[in-house]
């Protein structure tokens, strides 16, 4: 525990006096033109916080469902007991997850690709 | 609320160079990205590009950053140093962007450049070709995320850039054809040179293949982004290798042969899919084309003066002096009253330049349309539809160049 | 476990391998080799001037002081502690998973018997972070670099889930010592290819290496994620990647090459770092070879050859349990 404590300490110390070192020491001349956005040598223009629909978000709701499934297999898996007796049934529940997930993304392949959809 | 500069007070696409054609359709959905003109993928130049999500829906180039006014400049100078003002517009392709202002002046003061010249103008033609489209692939190369071929394309212009350097006396900017002739001859060495150039070329171009061409990313980067069919293509008035790509078969230099082109054999590159694929292809295999151009032209190359005799006999003392005092004669010979027209086959496409003249040493107009410009239209309407990530494709697959652009 | 020196296995861990010092010493190491290899193919040098004797080993030191000297801007837009506070704390975040990993018998700061899936875990957690940075920097490019970001993770997620899982399935733990132990016979890139596989290239993506490098894509959006920051800061955002690099290399040299078998103590810390070798010089040296893929396309390959692959090493390894 002691190590743990120490590694978090120190590495955030670390992280944390390079910045402080650099916001003391580093010269400082404040100017508008530094600390506004960054418009690809512009002036900021426009809102940023827009509505932005990013047409692969069928991806993300995928992710969030397989990836509960997932996390599920690995507590099943890292729980079981050892020996083939134990084996059985996980490996049945496994492939059949498994088996649902890669049968919905097969299914809903090229849904998922076609950005018409989900303009 | 900053005070913002102009134009950024002003609703976009009512302020540039394009007014009704292409104003912005749903700005309020999407996002305007300015990219440009401090952007890594931006080039010298400004695109307002607007993006619903991933798609782009409306791209308003903002061109003009790097305006010299050659056109206005070249008024006000004599013809004679003309060829060095224009060639800034392209420096990699200075030997063919400054060609039709070449062919134009000859017409305008009567000059025919002997054989030698003819054939050593293509020659350098041709080499800068091949050096442009090296420039443009490695350009093609960083957009796409390929550091490699960028290393790898600018190391082997280098090698035009020496080559160059020993023929014309300068790395980029060679103003190498003068009328009736051209600046320097070569010697022995010279054309050793080439051909040592052209093997090392050959061969590192395999290497160039394997890594980038032939790379499965690179292709499915490429692979049917940014179509411009060839109907479109030609109502665009898109020209070089990128109408070639879209199925047009037309080159100047198989039309209008200008000096040597008539005298030796290539083919003209046309591919039919008109996507970046196929305008990297074109490029690709003119580059080949251009190569066997170098090595007939090495073959047949004739003897004899690199001069008009025309130069060379209102100065005695040419045998003395060499070709370069044959420079002085311009001061005193004078262009004929009139207008005269010529086309020529730059790297990017049909150039054009048309002179009016008046009878003085200064040309009174000179109209210079270069081919990045006429092919920016067409680059935006590939954009047009395509992914965010398509852009820097698109942009460099027309291998876009805004000095020549903007002039 | 006996370690012959002044300090107790997991101090050293936490200090020196894979703690704190080796995490530095990585950036350095990884940034230099980086730059040095691609430079070996693109017919360059690379970083030179800088110990010249090293062969330009310290460039990367000396670029660290030049940026942790130079002046550190905050836009005025931001909220400006979280915008200095984020790229700390994404940093600390990639570097956290270590603390599970063992580098040796007893080198490890906390022996847990499901220290590796807690470390996959905790790996998976930081694009939270990533994405957080980038909404502080409010931008546009950051702000589309931050969309990628989460579009990225959710392309590698399942099939790195998936690999590690099957690996877990084949060992019966997710405790290091006891998955190296097992790996005592045959390391587990022979029982499982396919897994490894599919943790290589998950790794390319996690660490947004080519072709993979799609949230910072210079010629679309500048720097992604990084854009707005300069200074010390800037190390941060932009070594965070290296960092994940790091934990993903220990991770997969204790998952797949047995870790620090066949010896132990400091030998055994030598062989890990020269496992994760493995990892590392392809990712570094995929720079030199590809381009980088769309993000639509980089989701397909994600959830099509990379979740089939997966699911054929879940099987793989279910068959070689049953087998074993």
């Amino acid at each position: 525990m002691v190590a743990v404590v120490l590694f978090i300490a120190l590495f955030l110390a670390v992280l944390v006096l390079l910045v402080v070192v650099g916001y003391l020491f580093s010269p400082r001349r404040p100017s508008e033109t530094k600390e506004r956005r960054f418009e690809a040598g512009g002036p900021p223009y426009g809102p940023v916080q827009r509505r932005l629909l990013m047409q692969y978000f069928g991806y993300v709701y995928l992710v969030t469902v397989v990836e509960a499934a997932v996390g599920l297999a690995l507590v099943a898996v890292l729980t079981a007991d050892a020996g083939r007796a134990a084996l059985a049934p996980l490996a049945a529940a496994l492939v059949v997850a498994i088996a649902a997930v890669v049968a919905v993304v097969w299914r809903y392949f090229k849904l998922l690709a076609d950005v018409r959809r989900w303009g | 609320m900053q005070k913002t500069e102009w134009p950024f007070n002003l609703e976009v696409g009512r302020t540039f160079f394009v007014q009704s054609e292409e104003e912005l359709r749903g700005g309020g959905r999407g996002l305007t990205l300015v990219v440009g003109p401090q952007h890594p993928g931006s080039g010298h130049m400004r695109l307002f590009v607007v993006v619903d999500g991933d798609i782009i829906v409306d791209v308003v180039p903002d061109p003009g950053f790097v305006h010299r006014g050659v056109e206005k400049l070249a008024e006000n100078r004599p013809y004679w140093t003309l060829i060095p003002l224009v060639e800034k517009a392209s420096i990699m392709d200075s030997m063919n962007i400054t060609y039709p202002l070449i062919l134009a002046l000859e017409k305008a003061l009567g000059l025919e450049p002997p054989p030698r010249a003819k054939y050593l103008r293509v020659l350098m033609a041709e080499l800068s070709r091949v050096r442009t489209h090296l420039y443009d692939l490695a350009l093609l190369g960083v957009f796409l995320g390929h550091t490699t071929a960028f290393m790898w394309g600018f190391a082997l212009m280098d090698m035009y850039a020496e080559v160059f350097a020993k023929i014309a006396g300068a790395r980029t900017t060679i103003a190498y054809p003068v009328p009736g002739g051209v600046r320097r001859d070569v010697k022995p060495d010279h054309v050793e040179a080439v051909k040592r150039l052209l093997e090392v070329t050959r061969r590192k171009l395999k290497d160039f293949k394997t890594l980038f061409l032939d790379n499965p990313v690179t292709k499915a980067r490429l692979e049917g982004v940014g179509i411009v069919d060839a109907k479109k293509t030609a109502e665009l008035g898109v020209v070089g290798p990128f109408a070639r790509a879209s199925g047009i078969d037309y080159d100047v230099r198989k039309v209008h042969p200008y000096d040597a082109y008539g005298d030796v054999d290539f083919e003209v590159v046309v591919e039919k899919d008109g996507d970046a694929w196929a305008r990297t292809l074109v490029r690709w295999r003119e580059m080949y084309e251009s190569m066997s151009i170098v090595e007939q032209v090495l073959k047949a190359l004739p003897e004899g003066d690199v001069i008009d005799q025309a130069l060379l006999f209102k100065n005695p003392e040419y045998r003395r002096e060499g070709v370069g005092g044959v420079l002085g004669v311009y001061t005193y010979i004078y262009p004929e009253p009139g207008e005269y027209l010529a086309v020529a086959e730059a790297t990017r496409g049909a150039t054009l330049v048309h002179l009016w003249a008046t009878g003085l040493q200064r040309v009174h107009r000179m109209r210079f349309v270069t081919p990045s410009w006429r092919n920016l239209r067409a680059m935006v309407e590939a954009m047009k539809g395509g992914r965010l990530a398509d852009m820097p494709a698109v942009y460099m697959s027309f291998g876009y160049f805004p000095p020549e652009a903007d002039r | 476990m006996d370690f012959p020196s002044p300090l107790s296995g997991d101090l050293v861990a936490a200090l020196v391998f894979p703690g704190v010092l080796g995490i530095f010493g990585f950036l350095v190491v990884a940034i230099w080799l980086e730059r040095k290899l691609v430079a070996r193919v693109q017919w360059r040098y690379g970083p030179l001037y800088v110990s010249r004797p090293l062969g330009g080993l310290l460039q990367p030191v000396a670029d660290l002081f030049k940026l942790v000297f130079s002046e550190l801007v905050l836009p005025r837009h931001t909220n400006r502690l979280l915008f200095a506070a984020t790229p700390i704390l994404l940093f600390f975040a990639e570097g956290l998973p270590v603390v599970f990993i063992a580098a040796a018998p007893g080198v490890v700061m906390a022996p847990h018997s499901y220290g590796l899936a807690i470390a996959v875990v905790l790996v998976l957690l930081v694009a939270v972070l990533m994405v957080a940075m980038a909404w502080t920097e409010a931008d546009k490019f950051t702000y589309i670099g931050a969309m990628r970001e989460i579009l990225l993770t959710a392309a590698y997620e399942v099939p790195l889930l998936l690999a590690a899982l099957a690996m877990f399935l084949l060992y019966g733990t997710a405790d290091p010592h006891k998955v190296v132990e097992v790996q005592s016979g045959l390391w587990g890139v022979l029982l499982n290819p396919l897994a490894f596989v599919v943790y290589l290239v998950a790794l390319l993506m996690a660490t947004t290496r080519f072709p993979f490098e799609i949230p910072e894509a210079e010629p679309e959006v500048v720097l992604g994620p990084y854009t707005e920051y300069g200074s010390t800061l800037f190390i941060y955002a932009f070594g965070a990647n290296y960092v994940k690099l790091y934990v993903l290399s220990l991770l997969g040299a204790v998952l797949f090459l047995g870790g620090w078998l066949p010896a132990a103590g400091v030998l055994g810390v030598l062989i890990t770092l020269a496992k994760m070798g493995v990892f590392v010089l392809p990712a570094m040296l995929v720079r030199a070879i590809y381009p980088r893929y769309r993000i639509d396309q980089a989701l397909r390959i994600g959830w099509g050859q990379l979740l089939a692959l997966s699911a054929a090493a879940v099987l793989w390894s279910l068959l070689a349990a049953w087998i074993w």
